[in-house]
């Protein structure tokens, strides 16, 4: 089990921290990691000197096309040559741009790892944008928005997020952009991006595999131990207010065979207090085995639907909480109606303590199954830097997981579920 | 029987029943996947979908174990599970911690034989399914290769998709299900896969008190359809919504069985990148092949992927380009097909070779990091060939030639083997 005894940390003199987990049982390395630079740091409407389109961020959009541009030409590379060198040996190298921040990830033989290194490095500190490299990355990002408009799932993502936040808040737009976005984007944004926000400052590297973790350091440190930009403070995220009533909408999408449903609001982030309580009530809700009990009612008992599940988005900010499904039109009004009930039965009684017991078992006894790889080590090993938990958490984990009443859920399903004031999308025919 | 090779043992019961173990002590999980050799390849017209919709009715319970048994008892120790159906194979697995497999294995052995199929359940999973594939419809890219799939094939089976036709779907009865799942739910046409941390012994006493006393059945219906040679290109065109053109060329491949399989799976990294053998993906990107150099950085299309799939018969060999707005997909095509002369026409470089090879073996190296996934090749290679497919398959691999990718293009890309789908997007 990853932890503080095993986890070897090292912060480097500009403020990056590492960590290295050494798992020999594998041949190959995944580094992972993160830095604080992310769509919300695209200026958002209402913010001066950022002229709002139609209402929304005239750059949404940008911090990941900057991601995807960064292995367009980095250092003295061009684009076709970080890829000849990245797939000859098999390994895989992304950057994706997120709403709070940018997530990189490597994969390769342990013996290719200070390849990565390299690659890594010079894509995060020193691409170049070669104008005609971002002509094709922009081709390739309208043809994905053409393909989101007549996506039933993402065109209800789209309106939801429209309906949960308001103007101005990050949340409201797509960290895709929209094509209006795409389009208006210059070579100097992204430059200028890049130079402004990405720094070492909070930066988290990972490294788990056949690689021992003195190496690692050394290969971060070599690799980023001299990077000295500086990116400005961030402004607070802005609160997302209470849905107030029901707010419905849909989008016609003729042609479709069915519709994407989703209800929901905006609810907490992963840093609240509540929140491992809120997972496992979520879980007995609509998780657990075959999608807890809303799949229990709509799916096993009545057919209605194929899939049905609920989540908490969390993360750094107020991230939604919803109900979603991909329903057939017909069956929309029915599979709202059981979903509500069953979220105002798991406000109004409490849940039985053998069904807790069930899904507090699912909690714990997965984390073997999650940690089956570098990967998945990995993930657990960012998470736990992401959102301040401490290296410790997974020690902890069980015992957070098993203190956990009946009560407890209740309260906060009383406190976080809204049966009467929410969002409801549903995009299709 | 017991045989042993490269730390698999392979075991085959006095039923009939196979089973293939290999020790992995690096966690402490073990994953059981348990395969039938039923799929779309064993249905005809009006019971299109009928192997995947019995593999739904699996998790619907047996007398022992309840619906919600089977969801409650493996998530509570933590195990992941699903089941999956294909053109050859229906498949059903747990990842569980390694203490906990032993439920895995109660629950395989007697839902292989014990499974209800109420026919109340019956209906409920009828439109359960219905929604499944109303939302795969939603996708122009499954529309598109349907429509592809049913061009390719005049008599074999491989030509419906898995989750089979809609009226087929509305018109089965119980009867058709139950009939279906005792003909080929039997222990002679099932193979048992475990990988993890379990001692070989041990787990052989215990899969054959639970699995050996399960009484065989005659042998499964063989297919004896064979595809006619295809002498001309077929071409189809999809029209739907959205405002993104797609193109798909599906070209006759082989069987996995057969020697060409090896140099096809070469030419497809050549060609589109490594695409591995994972059940879970983990696909590399492609972007140094040779068809997103041509297609993807021209501005033509925004993706483009292939795929060989090893099959027990021959199957399709498909390439899949998304187009980019504004790029005529006339031109898409035809810059296709000017690469697929390419590498007919002159062989590959011995660098390019070496590097689709180095590739592979770097997916296969990752994808083995995972129980679950290990468990998976075991009782994946065997439905079409067996696990020492498995252990050959980077040394045939390696052994690829250049001249053997040359022949095999020529061989296999050819406009008489083709069919061409285009999906024409109308908004």
């Amino acid at each position: 089990m990853p932890c503080a005894a095993n986890i070897a940390q090292a912060e480097l003199s500009n403020g990056i921290r590492v960590f290295a987990y050494e798992n020999f049982a594998s041949p190959a390395v995944v580094v992972s990691g993160y830095l604080v630079a992310g769509a919300r740091d695209e200026a958002p409407a209402g913010v001066p000197g950022s002229a709002a389109v139609d209402g929304g961020p005239n750059r949404a959009g940008l911090a990941g096309f900057v991601a995807d541009c960064l292995t367009r030409g980095a250092g003295s590379l061009s684009y076709e040559q970080i890829f000849e060198r990245v797939e000859s040996v098999g390994a895989t190298l992304s950057v994706s741009g997120g709403m709070h921040t940018t997530g990189f990830y490597a994969r390769s033989l342990a013996e290719d790892l200070p390849l990565m290194f390299d690659l890594l490095s010079d894509v995060l500190i020193r691409p170049t944008f070669p104008a005609a490299e971002i002509e094709k990355e922009r081709g390739e990002w309208l043809t994905s928005l053409e393909e989101r408009a007549n996506s039933a799932r993402a065109m209800a993502g789209l309106a939801f997020n429209e309906l949960c936040y308001p103007e101005g808040h990050p949340y409201r737009y797509s960290i895709d952009g929209y094509p209006e976005t795409a389009r208006a984007v210059t070579r100097d944004d992204l430059a200028a991006f890049h130079q402004t926000y990405f720094a070492p400052q909070g930066m988290v590297i990972t490294v788990v595999g056949g690689v021992r973790a003195r190496d690692a350091h050394a290969l971060a440190q070599r690799a980023f131990g001299d990077w000295r930009a500086t990116r400005p403070a961030r402004q607070d995220m802005p609160p997302a207010p209470k849905i107030v009533g029901r707010h419905s909408r849909h989008i016609s999408m003729p042609g479709k065979a069915q519709s994407s449903l989703m209800l929901g609001y905006p609810g907490p982030s992963r840093h609240d207090p509540d929140w491992i309580r809120l997972a496992l009530m979520n879980s007995i809700l609509g998780q657990f085995g075959m999608y807890g009990r809303l799949g229990e009612s709509v799916r096993k008992d009545q057919g209605l639907v194929y899939y049905i599940g609920s989540r908490f988005e969390g993360g750094i900010g107020p991230g939604a909480w919803y109900i979603y499904a991909g329903v057939n039109p017909k069956w929309v009004d029915r599979v709202v109606e059981v979903s509500l009930a069953e979220v105002r039965r798991i406000r109004d009684r409490k849940v039985r303590s053998q069904e807790l017991r069930d899904n507090q078992s699912w909690f714990t006894g997965s984390l073997p199954l999650q940690m089956e790889t570098s990967e998945g080590i990995a993930n657990q090993i960012v998470s736990m830097a992401r959102y301040d938990l401490g290296l410790d958490y997974l020690l902890r984990y069980s015992e957070l997981v098993h203190s956990i009443t009946p009560a407890d859920i209740q309260a906060v399903a009383r406190k976080w579920l809204d049966p009467d004031n929410f969002v409801m999308v549903t995009a299709g025919p | 029987m017991v045989s042993r090779s490269n730390g698999i043992v392979k075991a085959v019961l006095p039923n009939g029943l196979t089973a293939l173990l290999k020790e992995i002590h690096t966690a402490p999980v073990a994953s059981l996947w348990v395969w039938y050799r039923v799929g779309s390849r064993n249905e005809h017209p009006g019971i299109t979908g009928i192997s995947h919709w019995v593999e739904h009715m699996l998790f619907k319970g047996t007398p022992r174990y309840s619906e919600n048994d089977l969801d409650r008892l493996v998530s509570r120790e933590g195990g992941a599970r699903n089941g999956m159906t294909w053109l050859d194979w229906t498949t059903y697995y747990e990842t569980m911690p390694s203490d906990k497999i032993d439920l895995a294995l109660e629950i395989e052995a007697d839902r292989m034989v014990n499974a209800l199929i109420k026919p109340s359940e019956v209906n409920k999973e009828r439109s359960v399914i219905i929604n499944e594939r109303q939302g795969a419809e939603n996708s122009p890219s499954f529309r598109l290769f349907e429509e592809v799939q049913a061009a390719a094939f005049k008599a074999h089976p491989y030509g419906h998709e898995v989750i089979g036709h809609l009226c087929d779907l509305q018109a089965m009865t119980r009867d058709d299900l139950f009939g279906f799942y005792k003909t080929y739910y039997v222990p002679n046409n099932a193979v048992v896969a475990l990988a993890g941390d379990f001692d070989t012994r041990e787990m052989l006493d215990k899969i054959a008190r639970r699995f050996g006393r399960l009484k065989p059945a005659a042998r499964a219906p063989r297919v004896t359809s064979v595809e006619p040679p295809q002498t001309g290109e077929r071409r189809v065109i999809v029209k739907g919504e959205g405002t993104t053109c797609y193109l798909m060329l599906a070209f006759r491949s082989v069987a996995a069985s057969h020697p060409d399989f090896f140099p096809l799976v070469a030419l497809d990294s050549v060609l589109c990148g490594a695409s591995g053998l994972s059940f879970t993906g983990g696909a590399t990107t492609n972007r140094s092949s040779r068809l997103s150099r041509a297609l993807v950085d021209s501005g033509l299309a925004a993706d483009i992927s292939g795929g060989v799939t090893p099959t027990i018969d021959p199957y399709l060999y498909a390439l899949f380009a998304t187009a980019q707005p504004g790029s005529p997909i006339d031109d898409l095509e035809r810059a296709l097909w000017a690469e697929l002369e390419r590498v007919k026409h002159q062989p590959v470089t011995q660098a390019e070779l070496d590097k689709a090879i180095k590739q592979t073996k770097a997916q296969f190296v990752f994808g083995s990091e995972s129980v679950t996934n290990q468990a998976f090749y075991l009782g994946f290679c065997e439905m079409f060939a067996d696990y020492r497919w498995l252990h050959t398959y980077l040394d045939r691999l390696s052994a690829v030639t250049v001249e053997d990718v040359q022949r095999v293009a020529n061989a296999c890309l050819t406009q008489d083997t083709v069919t061409v789908g285009r999906y024409l997007p109308q908004g």
